[in-house]
């Protein structure tokens, strides 16, 4: 289990005395077939489900319920119901569309950069994080949606021959932000099917019952093995991943430029996209481990999800915390170093003024807590470290709570305002989580929620397996 | 339709169990002559595509082709519609003196690359499906009950029926001195 | 393991090996050194006399100089870090050219006293607030604001993108406090001895921890400092990335009156990043060509390509990052900011844009996009040398358009006399640094070995 400092790298077979041992990608003593086994069962319900899945996916559709009613409500009265008001136009709306976007970078960080960067430890959580990545995109389009006031007219977003003669404002970011967030979801689906359609290959050879061989075969398109067609595959696989990792940078900097190209102070920074790409990841890790921690736990795939991927994980949340601390570092030196009258007193109004609770909140979440990282035993242990992903989570949150909430008090204090959201606010914000619990418990029912196919290739050569060469490592 | 009387037999199935034996045979029925062979893995093993002689691929200037395809319209189409059909100046941002003509372009170009980036994946995933020939939920190979388990543990060598050289009683021999664990005929 | 790697581990290096290898560069970077000092002077004597430059073009083309080759020492303090940090085989070929990058932190000290002299250089310098005077635009019939007032006729009438009829833009900016505050000349001088103090002590207990790692005979002592390194690693990355925002803030940033983007450290960091790396990996090609046995085995194409991506990254990074803060400060149009890309898109300099985008993104994505030219020792080779060059332009561009230079002239040719002055000492004294120890950690040599030829 002991991480070596150059772990990810060694293959090497005559290791000298000194050495220590290689992390574990997978633990046990798996051959080909039982990997599928221990995967694939879970998807055609060989194994019978927990009982704790039956309670996540009950609360889950419950606040499903929840959220149909917020959204009739809103539709029936309007988006009045919402707390929004001038100075503070967007409230709710965009922090949880900007939280939710976030959240989902994560997952196509880890299938793709990771991918790239030839780390064995992403095969065995890419998959639930990029079906994460989809349920999260969906839950933070719904946001922008509602606060159209009439999102049955949302296609007067995209550009169409219409007959009113006009186009959409393309100079605009909230037009960058339509085709960034309808890329990244279409691109996230596609990376995520291509994925898994070995594995519904996998599935429909063992499946048990008739209904469910002819389900996987179908999504499964057929897929057989030929060489010829894996060969093609890698390649669009691994091209998938080199443009899924600058999309998800542009994505969330088109996000950052919603806030960035205004001119309100603390707004209009140039450090915000790649400020908010790091934030983005972070939360998105917080929110990887919080689903994988009760889903080993529930499902035993402590053989697949080893403490060495936890300890990654947790690693790549506490680098990518510090980065972000940069970030608020960043904000006040620049704030401060400027010398400029309104950004110094925006800065003060944000530290100190009637909503400096919340930023102390989110340096408190996002910078001190996360430190308990530094000591290994403490990532290890899955409740301290459940712990800490809920605070990050929440920190994030914040993060977006604090940028939005700078409008009340900016330039002219005769326009200075207040902000609270209403139940129906939070009734919204919590009904998106049931969509996406509900969503998620779906996908771990009926899909393999960890590749087969390339677990597979991570066993040793005895095993049958190719020693943990990635996809990635093949020629050009 | 052709006078060809269809062969009975879709071809012959070689199994194996790791990839380096199916490397192997693949050269060597290659080198007897066969061209109509294909290897069969659960999982991407390059030494098959590279001993069937498969090394590049198409796809990489197919998404290429499509990401440009589609970057250039997005590209275009701001630039018409906001800048010559319905010319709107937001901000006094209409043009900037470097690249006059191309208007505003610095506001162009997210859009621009997300144009690029969906249709790359787009023109990459339907290329993928169209050049594999799927989806095909019926083929022949699954005729032949041991290639279920192709997806979970064997790794297969197939010799096609339309291949030339294909004699069936030889070739069974020949595919017998390669050491798999089984041969078996794929009814067509 | 194939023969070759049993070569590799026969191979002992000696110093004199080393020596030998690396003699022969070091004399020509001295030479070339030397030159480009004499021709900084020559070259500059001539054109102040000709009126074509002035006193401060000297301050400007050595600051261009300095930054250019201060950054690569500052960028070995990342790489080593990092790698601390992540692993990997790219930081183990890296590790004793990015050792030798650190060492030469002290040097760069030297290199740097001058810049304190411009500092304390009053009005002449080439730094507006070392000649600023607090309360000094109060009194309106000054010099200096009569001054001012021309050069915001001069932007006006040159053309800018849209404020065409605007003479003196409104700015909520107290420079009197920012001088008293921060950028007076003592202080900023006192800053950056001790941002030469901190990352030089950081530098120091990495490089010491290092040689304690690899060679302490007592196992248990070695062992204690392989695992400081993570910790080592970490605390050298948040040196770095503070050091990094005050530096490139005292001494390019403020050149600017009224100019702060936050993005801008970050720039500074990408180049930096750029020009220490592939510095690093024109030590390694270097040593592949002379045909070091460990090199010729170790660094086979596969790893050039490895390292070739980094690069790569950096390079996208470089676009992304200049691209959003372009786009901002334009779409923003603030009075504060707008100056900066204002001086940067006028009087030729669009041009000098254009070039730069082509040459420091579209050229290199395109070649370090293919396998080939990664797998290729001298077309590599020839990449490095470009991007260290396209990342000069950056330096200059930081710094040059901030001043008007009245007549078209040759004034540039300085700052490549002083890049010319200042690199080849600097490389001189790096390669110094590097022959003092194995080219290649010893210890972690199996590592590569079992890598490329292990299967």
């Amino acid at each position: 289990m002991a991480t070596g400092v150059l772990a990810h790298d060694g293959h090497h077979s005559s290791a000298p005395p000194h050495v220590e041992p290689l992390p574990v990608a997978i633990g046990g003593q798996h051959s080909m077939g039982s990997v599928c086994d221990a995967i694939g069962d879970i998807a055609t319900c060989v194994k019978p489900h927990p009982k704790n899945w039956y309670i996540v996916f009950g609360i889950g559709f419950t606040l499903a319920a929840g959220f149909l009613v917020a959204v009739t409500y809103l539709l029936t009265y309007g988006t009045g119901v919402w707390g929004i008001n001038v100075p503070t136009a967007w409230g709710f709306a965009i922090i949880n569309f900007v939280w939710w976007i976030g959240i989902g970078h994560a997952g196509t960080l880890i299938s793709a950069i990771l991918l790239l960067l030839h780390q064995r430890w992403r095969t065995s959580i890419n998959r639930f994080a990029e079906a994460m990545t989809i349920f999260a995109v969906m839950c933070a389009g719904v946001f922008p949606l509602l606060h159209m006031g009439r999102p049955w007219l949302a296609y007067w977003l995209f550009p169409f021959p219409n007959n009113f003669a006009m186009y959409p404002q393309f100079r605009s970011p909230l037009a960058w932000d339509v085709f960034a967030v309808t890329t990244y979801g279409t691109v996230s689906v596609i990376f995520w099917y291509v994925g898994l359609i070995p594995d519904f290959g996998v599935l429909r050879d063992s499946a048990p019952t008739k209904i469910q061989r002819w389900a996987y075969g179908m999504l499964s398109l057929g897929w057989r093995g030929s060489a010829y067609h894996w060969r093609r595959y890698e390649k669009v696989y691994l091209i998938l991943a080199g443009i899924s990792t600058p999309l998800v940078f542009s994505v969330h900097s088109i996000v950052s430029f919603d806030f960035a190209v205004s001119i309100v102070p603390l707004w209009h920074a140039t450090i915000f996209p790649p400020f908010f790409v790091i934030g983005a990841i972070f939360s998105g890790f917080a929110m990887v481990l919080f689903l994988a921690l009760p889903l080993r736990k529930w499902y035993g795939l402590e053989d697949f999800i080893t403490d060495w991927h936890i300890d990654n994980c947790a690693k790549v949340m506490l680098g990518t915390g510090m980065l972000v601390s940069y970030g608020y570092f960043c904000e006040v030196w620049m704030a401060w170093y400027s010398h400029s009258l309104y950004e110094a007193d925006t800065t003060w109004q944000r530290l100190f003024g009637p909503y400096g609770w919340s930023y102390w909140t989110l340096i408190f979440c996002n910078f001190i807590a996360p430190q308990v990282l530094w000591y290994r035993p403490w990532r290890l242990n899955p409740y301290i470290l459940f712990v800490v992903c809920v605070i990050v989570l929440i920190g994030m949150w914040f993060e977006r709570y604090v940028i939005v909430i700078t409008l009340t008090r900016e330039y002219m204090p005769s326009m200075w305002g207040r902000y609270a959201p209403t139940v129906w606010d939070w009734l919204l914000y919590i009904g998106t989580f049931g969509i996406f619990f509900t969503f998620f418990m779906l996908f771990v029912r009926y899909v393999p929620m960890i590749s087969i196919t390339e677990m597979r290739e991570l066993l040793p050569k005895s095993a049958g397996g190719q020693d943990g060469h990635s996809i990635a490592e093949g020629p050009p | 339709m052709s006078d060809v009387i269809e062969p009975k037999i879709y071809g012959l199935l070689a199994e194996y169990d790791r990839p380096d034996p199916l490397i192997e045979a693949i050269k060597k029925v290659r080198a007897e002559g066969y061209t109509k062979i294909d290897g069969y893995s659960p999982y991407a093993v390059a030494g098959i595509a590279d001993a069937l002689g498969f090394i590049k691929t198409e796809m990489a200037t197919i998404m290429l082709c499509g990401g440009l395809v589609g970057s250039t319209s997005a590209f275009l189409m701001q630039w018409w519609t906001n800048a010559i059909d319905y010319p709107i100046n937001i901000g006094g941002r209409a043009s900037l003196d470097v690249f006059e003509f191309l208007k505003s372009w610095p506001s162009f170009i997210p859009i621009t690359f997300e144009g690029g980036i969906l249709t790359c994946a787009l023109s990459g995933v339907f290329g993928l499906i169209a050049i594999c020939g799927l989806p095909r939920p019926h083929h022949p190979l699954f005729n032949a009950n041991i290639f279920s388990r192709c997806s979970r543990d064997r790794f297969f060598l197939s010799v096609e029926a339309t291949d030339p050289k294909f004699d069936l009683e030889a070739t069974k021999a020949l595919l017998a001195t390669l050491s798999p664990m089984s041969v078996t005929e794929v009814p067509a | 393991m194939s023969d070759a790697a049993a070569n590799t581990t026969a191979f002992q290096e000696t110093p004199e090996y080393r020596h030998e290898l690396l003699s022969g560069p070091r004399t020509k970077a001295l030479l070339i050194g030397i030159a480009g000092f004499v021709a900084y002077g020559v070259i500059g004597g001539a054109l102040v006399s000709l009126g074509q430059a002035d006193v401060q073009q000297f301050m400007i083309a050595y600051l261009v100089g300095f930054l250019f080759w201060v950054s690569m020492s500052l960028g070995s303090l990342f790489f080593q870090s990092i790698h601390y940090v992540t692993g990997g085989r790219w930081g183990i070929l890296m590790r004793r050219p990015m050792e030798a990058h650190m060492r030469t932190w002290a040097f760069g000290f030297v290199l740097f006293l001058p810049v304190i002299g411009m500092m304390f250089a009053g009005k002449s310098s080439i730094y507006w607030w070392a000649g600023h005077h607090p309360g000094e635009h109060e009194h309106a019939a000054t010099e200096g604001k009569k001054e001012e007032e021309k050069a915001a006729h001069k932007e006006a009438a040159e053309g800018s993108w849209h404020r065409k009829n605007v003479t003196k833009p409104n700015l909520e900016i107290d420079e009197d406090r920012k001088v008293a505050e921060y950028l007076n000349p003592v202080f900023t001088a006192v800053r950056g001895v001790l941002y030469f103090l901190i990352v030089g002590g950081a530098m120091f207990w990495i490089l010491s921890n290092a040689m304690k790692a690899e060679n302490s005979p007592d196992e248990e002592a070695g062992r204690i400092a392989r695992n400081r390194q993570k910790y080592a690693g970490t605390v050298g990355i948040v040196i770095f990335a503070l050091m990094m925002a005050f530096i490139s803030t005292d001494w390019i940033m403020s050149l600017e009156k009224t100019f702060a983007s936050s993005m801008f450290p970050v720039i500074v960091f990408d180049n930096a990043a750029i020009i220490t790396y592939a510095s690093g990996m024109l030590t390694l090609l270097y040593l592949k060509e002379k045909k070091h046995p460990h090199f010729e085995n170790l660094f086979p194409p596969t790893e050039q390509i490895h390292l070739g991506s980094m690069l790569l990254a950096f390079t996208l990074a470089w676009t992304y990052f200049n691209f959003s803060q372009f786009m901002l400060i334009w779409i923003g149009n603030l009075p504060e900011e707008i100056p900066y890309y204002l001086r940067r898109t006028t009087n030729g300099w669009q041009y000098y844009a254009i070039i730069m985008t082509v040459f420091h993104f579209f050229v290199p994505f395109m070649l370090l996009l293919f396998r080939h030219v990664k797998s290729d020792p001298k077309v590599l080779r020839w990449v490095c040398i470009g991007l260290l060059i396209v990342c000069f332009t950056d330096v200059f561009w930081w710094i040059n358009p901030t001043f008007i230079h009245e007549n078209f002239s040759v004034y540039w040719l300085m700052d490549i006399a002083a890049w010319f002055g200042v690199g080849g000492v600097w490389i001189w004294y790096y390669l110094g640094q590097l022959a003092k120890r194995p080219l290649l950690p010893t210890r972690e040599l199996y590592i590569l070995e079992a890598y490329n030829h292990g299967h």
